[in-house]
Formats: structure tokens, C-alpha cells, sequence
């Protein structure tokens, strides 16, 4: 079989895998080496659906010894398998990467045999790409759960990002779903990473000199031209820049599937909360379950996919990560599902109406970050120009303030926008009626036939 | 005052209109290019771009950089710090950068509020003036960002890479070193049959030779078809990999809009290899024919 036989089968095999990001290693260019790897990385291309193609996202082999019931790759499932040897994908990298097609590669493999014997082809391709053909690039390799230490260790000497895919939000669905794969297999790798990571860290902090690090404060970010994702998020900051770390520079993600399971959005929520704090996670990514496979324990082949419950995880948990929201304020234990209509910093606004209009003149950094359409750049730029004078609606506009929907929840020098009423009802019913006509939420009602909570 | 639409054009304009204690209000810079006087106004040219008018347009630059970094609090001891993202002259290259007619005015404008106001020109982001000229800057930032996502180099004959790109705005200035860092080990040619520049880049050098071309040999240059034995097999392995990539239930008719155009303007579609037609027949080069076959099942 050629390679263009294979990468047929083994990029659509591997395209359930949501992560595509090349951001956050930092990797100068090296006198005969290929490639450099950027902290915000790059899009090279972007799929009929919307998606960012930035990495080759290929598994190894989709020739699986698993058989957990949502994949497509499953041991009974009838389909062609192929195997990349370790030097054709290598090669399959340098290749596209000297056309900027890809920032690097997104290595990826059914369990061919055992975790172990998997993960060593996986380091193979690696080492050749490294060493043999002196790819500097980015590389975000997929770690099996049951992998023995000393192979997740060698794996992220020469990746720049590990993931280990927690795949469904319970330990009982996990069990009921993925019979090979047990919640200690999969914390185990997640464990050891976090570990290595925070020991290099602590080793480097001891070996250097301690420079005090100062960030710029919140004033002086709003005058950048565009803003630095990494550097607004409210999480605390590693001490060490990811230029000096050698395993796993980029950190460590995952992924979790939504929708194939019962678990409810604030559970979901709750345990990406505790996987950022536990494990220093850089992204926790969600992916709303695709009906492929016909199997008893999953939804119908019918169901449609759950495309706004995904997305409106995604903008909850962008809350929690860059606006310091907690999982409880989102998603109550009381009402566990996000407001499928309205965005969930939003559907909080409306629900805490009484802390509003926020004076634009004298709000804190996290006032401001709580009005819905002001984001982490908006607000430090509020901050920034409110130094030179006093600031209306026109000059909001100018910053890029999402006026349409921060208008209701904001007063500039005491005085609300004209025509918009202080009146709560009146707010909440422009606001939601607006939110219902976008084109996204029609079309997606028609889609899932889905009740809103308000 | 009809000024060359370029980094240099502009200072060198700002500069003579400040000599001549023309108060900004009463003068109005304008492409050279595309130059229409309105009712009352007088046209004064700028001489051509020439060793003088580069030398002169340095020192308003240097100028206009002691003034708006003065009290600077990301300077230390006199220096900028390297990684400076705020970094006033970076601002001020992307907005030259831009092919907008208003550009010349609008960095006319902005260049004299710095000399008036210093330093406190950083803070007034919410000015029209500062408005508009960090539109420009920010619109040229978009299109370098799309330059160094969308370029697609082929392989050629003779070993070297070669892309053609048409950018919305002067963008291969700004983006050529990202290339050069990114191919260090390669040899490679990036044209702009546009803006008429191209960057040669030699294997291990970290910078690339910026010239600027004529129009015949900008549009030979674009349209080499001298490509290697490999290059259509891996175009093709593109396109397949690019296919295979997409997800059911997820594009614009489930959606409402169009995610992909907004992140990947049609105007660029021609130029990606990608969404190019598909080839009928190509040599599978030995690396790819299948020579490292494994079992396909364990």
C-alpha cells in the first residue's frame, strides 16, 4: 500500500481527535535543523467544517486491539486498517512541512498489541524525525493509557505537548464504554507528566538564579496591538518559560467525549476544573459525540450531533481559565445545564442583573471581565484608556466593546447608552430574544429540537 | 501632498509638512497613486524615493521614537526590551504596510499627534486619530498572520522552494525572517506579484534578501512551473489528508454560517493547494511507494 492509500485511511481515522493546536513551546531556530515552534502557534489551513488544520493529525495505525464501543477504529468494527512505518510518517512530516502546509506533527495510534509496543513505534517515528532528519518543529503525541513510565518518559523528551485522552467524564462510563481501559490507567500517565513536569521545573528554579519576574500590569496589556492569549489567562503562571523545559514544554492536554454519556454540564465542568488545578492542564477539550457506531450502550445513530452543548462548554470553560469564573457559578448543581440559547457569561449576567450597570469609569479589571461583551483584551483596554480621560459609548466602540450586548450592562460616567433601559425585564427579554434570532442558535434548534432553560 | 505609499513615502512627508510649520489640521498626505485633490486644495509631490529622502525619512523616525518613548516604563536603562509587543515602530511598520488610500493620512496624522502629546499617545487608545491608525496596524497584522498561514511553497527542479503569494497588504517585508527561521535549512524564493517584492532565502542564512522586482520578472517568477518529480504526489497527499480531515454534522448548513470563510477568506482559495484541482496521474516517489510496509494488523 502507498502512502496516499494509507493517509486516506489513517487522517480520517484520526480526525475524532479534537485537539489541533501548535501553541504554547517556544523553540528558536538551530543551525541545520527544520522548523521553529511558535507560543501561539499557527492555522495552516481550516476544514469544511471550521476546524484548524495545524498540525498532520494521523494515528500510526488504526489497526486496534481495543474495543471501546464510540470508535470507529474498534477491534469489530469492519473497516480498512492501515500502519505507517515509522520513517514514512517521519518523512510524510518533513515534507509537508517544508510547504507550510503543517506547523508540525499530531501523532496519534490505535493500540497495536499493547500500549507499550505502540507507543515504542511512536518514539521510532520521533527519534527519526528529530534526530535523523533534524526536525525542530512541534510535535503533540498521544499517550495510551497503560503505558509503562519509562515510555511516556521517553515520548515526552521528544514531543513537545502530551495528551492522555480521560475520553468519557465518569469512571462508571469509562467502564461501561472502553472494557480495556480503567480510570487508574488513565490518571496514572496524567500523574506522572504533571509530576515531571513540576520536578524539571523545580530543578531549573534551583540551577538559575532567581530573576523576579515582572508582568506588565493590566494597564500597559491594554495598549498591545493584539492581545496574548497565554498572558490574560488568571491562572497562575509557570515560573519557567517553556524554552528551558525539555520534557513536554507545551504541557499536557485531553479530551473528553460529550454527549455519548448522562453525565450533566456541571459535572463535566467540575472535572475540568479539578483537572486544571490537579494536573497544571493546558487545555481540557471537549468533543461532542459523533453516532457512527451502532452499539446498545450509546445513542442512536439518529440523534444529532450535540454541536451547541460542545460549544457552549467550550465558552464555560474559557470563562473559567480567563475570567476567573467558577464551575458552580456556570452550571449550578441545582440547574447542571448550560442555557443552550444564550452564552453562559450571558445567561450569569441575566441571573445577577442586580450587580449591573458596572461604571465603566471606576470598574476592577474583574468587574469589567464579568460584562458580557468585554473580554480579557476589551476590559485592559477600558483600563488603558480611562487613564488619559473619561470615556463614553462612542470611544467603547473605538476599543472594539462589543457594544451590542455590553451596552445593557454598562454606565460611562454615571449615564446608561440612550435608549437602553435600566429596567431588569426589559434587558432580559431584548438580550434572550436577540440571542434566539442568530442564525447559529435557529439553525441549531432546528437541529436538536432542543428546549431552552429560560 | 502626494507622498509614495510606504514607510519611508510617509516619514519622509511628516517631516517636510513639520519643517514647514504646517499644522497638521491644514495638510493632508495622500498616495502618490491614487491622489484625487478636493475642491481648494493644492498638490505639492514629494521628490521620488532616493538616498536622501530614505536618510531624511530616518531621522522623523528617529525623532518620532525619542519622543513617544520618553518615560517609557518598559524601558530599562534607556532600552527597549527586545520582546516589546507595545513597540511603537513595529505599530508603525504594519500600519505603513497597509494598501488602504487612507493610510498616508491616517499614519500622517497619528505621527504628529506623537510629536505633540510624547509618551502619552500609548494611553489615548480610544482617540480617533490613535483609532484609526491602530486599525490599519491591526488589518496588516491580519494579513501577515494569513501570510504565514496560507503561503504554500512547491518543490522545484533544481532542489529550492518557490510560492507565490498575493497578500492584502506589503506584507512579505514583515513576514519574510518568520520563513527564513521557520525553512533555516532550505533554499526558497517568496514572491508577491502584487506589491511586486520577493525574499530569497539561501540555505543557513537567518535572514532573507528583500528585493523589489519589476513587473515581468514578478509575474516569471510567480508562474514557474519547474517542479520537482515529488511535488504532485505530495500536493495529492495533501489534498487527501485535507479530505479526510472533516467532520459530518458540523459544516454550514448545521451550523448557520460559515466557519470556514471566516477564518480563510475565498480571495485566498485560488492560491491553496488544497482546494486545488486533483491530479489524474502522478509518479509515487520510492520514499512513499510503500517500500517500509509493516503488517497492518499487530
Amino acid at each position: 500500500m502507498d502512502t496516499l492509500a494509507k493517509l486516506d485511511i489513517l487522517a480520517e481515522a484520526a480526525r475524532y481527535d479534537v485537539a489541533c493546536t501548535s501553541s504554547g513551546a517556544t523553540r528558536a531556530p538551530k543551525a541545520g535543523k527544520l522548523g521553529v515552534a511558535s507560543p501561539a502557534g499557527c492555522c495552516h489551513s481550516f476544514t469544511p467544517d471550521g476546524r484548524c488544520v495545524t498540525l498532520l493529525k494521523v494515528l500510526m495505525s488504526n489497526a486496534c486491539t481495543y474495543d471501546c464501543a464510540y470508535c470507529v477504529n474498534r477491534r469489530q468494527a469492519s473497516c480498512a486498517r492501515a500502519t505507517f512505518a515509522p520513517r514514512e510518517l517521519a518523512e510524510l512530516t518533513v515534507d509537508f512541512y517544508k510547504r507550510n502546509y503543517i506547523e508540525g506533527l499530531f501523532l496519534s495510534s490505535g493500540v497495536l498489541g499493547t500500549p507499550d509496543a505502540t507507543i515504542e513505534r511512536m518514539v521510532e517515528c520521533l527519534r527519526i524525525l528529530r534526530d535523523e532528519l533534524r526536525f525542530n518543529g512541534y510535535v503533540h503525541a498521544k499517550v495510551i493509557p497503560g503505558t509503562s513510565p519509562e515510555l511516556v518518559d521517553a515520548l515526552g523528551r521528544q514531543a513537545d505537548r502530551l495528551s492522555v485522552n480521560l475520553e468519557l467524564p465518569s469512571a462508571t462510563s469509562l467502564a461501561r464504554l472502553c472494557p480495556e481501559k480503567s480510570k487508574p490507567q488513565v490518571i496514572a500517565p496524567m500523574q506522572q507528566i504533571a509530576r515531571l513536569r513540576t520536578e524539571e521545573e523545580r530543578t531549573l528554579l534551583e540551577s538559575t538564579r532567581p530573576r523576579r519576574r515582572q508582568l506588565p500590569s493590566p494597564e500597559l496589556e491594554g495598549r498591545q496591538l493584539l492581545g496574548n492569549a497565554s498572558r490574560l489567562t488568571l491562572r497562575p503562571h509557570s515560573r519557567v518559560s517553556a524554552r528551558r523545559r525539555t520534557f513536554a514544554p507545551a504541557g499536557q492536554s485531553t479530551q473528553l467525549i460529550v454527549g455519548a454519556t448522562p453525565e450533566d454540564d456541571n459535572h463535566i465542568l467540575q472535572l475540568s476544573q479539578a483537572l486544571y488545578q490537579r494536573f497544571d492542564l493546558k487545555r481540557v477539550f471537549f468533543s461532542a459525540y459523533m453516532p457512527m457506531v451502532e452499539d446498545a450502550a450509546l445513542p442512536s445513530r439518529e440523534t444529532p450531533v450535540p454541536l451547541r452543548r460542545e460549544h457552549r462548554l467550550y465558552q464555560a470553560d474559557w470563562l473559567m481559565r480567563y475570567y476567573a469564573f467558577s464551575p458552580d457559578e456556570l452550571a449550578t448543581p441545582s440547574e447542571p445545564w448550560l442555557d443552550l440559547d444564550v452564552d453562559p457569561k450571558l445567561a450569569w449576567a441575566l441571573r445577577h442583573i442586580d450587580r449591573f450597570p458596572v461604571e465603566v469609569m471606576d470598574a476592577s479589571l474583574e468587574e469589567l471581565l464579568r460584562v458580557p461583551g468585554v473580554g480579557p483584551v476589551g476590559a485592559r483596554r477600558i483600563l488603558t484608556a480611562r487613564r488619559h480621560g473619561p470615556i463614553g459609548f462612542d470611544d467603547l466602540a473605538r476599543l472594539k466593546v462589543t457594544l451590542k450586548r455590553a451596552r445593557h450592562f454598562l454606565s460611562c460616567n454615571g449615564r446608561r447608552a440612550d435608549g437602553y433601559p435600566l429596567d431588569a425585564e426589559l434587558i432580559r427579554e431584548k438580550v434572550i430574544s436577540d440571542a434566539r434570532q442568530s442564525a447559529y442558535n435557529r439553525t441549531r434548534r432546528m437541529a436538536e429540537g432542543q428546549l431552552t432553560l429560560f | 501632498m502626494a507622498c509614495e505609499p510606504s514607510l519611508e513615502g510617509v516619514l519622509a512627508g511628516v517631516g517636510i509638512t513639520y519643517l514647514a510649520h504646517a499644522r497638521a489640521g491644514q495638510i493632508r498626505l495622500a498616495s502618490s497613486r491614487d491622489l484625487q485633490p478636493a475642491l481648494g486644495e493644492g498638490v505639492v509631490s514629494l521628490p521620488a524615493p532616493s538616498e536622501e529622502v530614505v536618510a531624511f525619512a530616518r531621522r522623523v523616525l528617529l525623532g518620532f521614537a525619542r519622543h513617544v518613548r520618553r518615560d517609557c516604563r518598559r524601558r530599562r536603562k534607556g532600552v527597549c526590551p527586545p520582546t516589546c509587543t507595545v513597540s511603537c515602530l513595529q505599530r508603525l511598520m504594519l500600519a505603513s504596510a497597509s494598501d488602504d488610500p487612507t493610510m498616508p493620512e491616517t499614519v500622517h496624522q497619528y505621527l504628529r499627534l506623537g510629536f505633540a502629546v510624547g509618551p502619552r499617545v500609548h494611553d489615548m487608545i480610544a482617540d480617533p486619530r490613535v483609532a484609526a491608525y491602530d486599525s490599519l496596524a491591526r488589518h496588516v497584522s491580519g494579513e501577515c498572520e494569513h501570510t504565514r498561514q496560507f503561503v504554500r511553497f512547491s518543490h522545484m527542479a533544481d532542489g529550492s522552494f518557490a510560492a507565490s503569494y498575493t497578500p492584502g497588504a506589503n506584507t512579505i517585508p514583515l513576514t519574510a525572517d518568520h520563513f527564513a527561521q521557520r525553512m533555516l535549512t532550505e533554499r526558497f524564493v517568496l514572491v508577491d506579484p502584487r506589491h511586486r517584492v520577493a525574499a530569497f532565502h539561501e540555505a543557513g542564512e537567518r535572514a532573507c534578501q528583500l528585493v523589489t522586482l519589476d513587473a515581468p520578472l514578478a509575474r516569471n517568477l510567480a508562474e514557474r512551473h519547474d517542479l520537482a518529480d515529488d511535488e504532485h504526489y505530495v500536493r495529492a497527499m495533501w489534498q487527501r489528508f485535507y479530505q479526510g480531515t472533516s467532520l459530518p454534522g458540523r459544516d454550514r448548513a448545521q451550523r448557520g454560517y460559515d466557519l470556514r470563510t471566516k477564518w480563510m477568506p475565498q480571495r485566498l482559495w485560488a492560491g491553496l493547494t488544497e482546494l486545488g484541482p486533483e491530479r489524474a496521474s502522478m509518479t509515487t516517489p520510492a520514499r512513499y511507494a510503500g517500500e517500509h510496509d509493516l503488517p497492518a494488523t499487530p
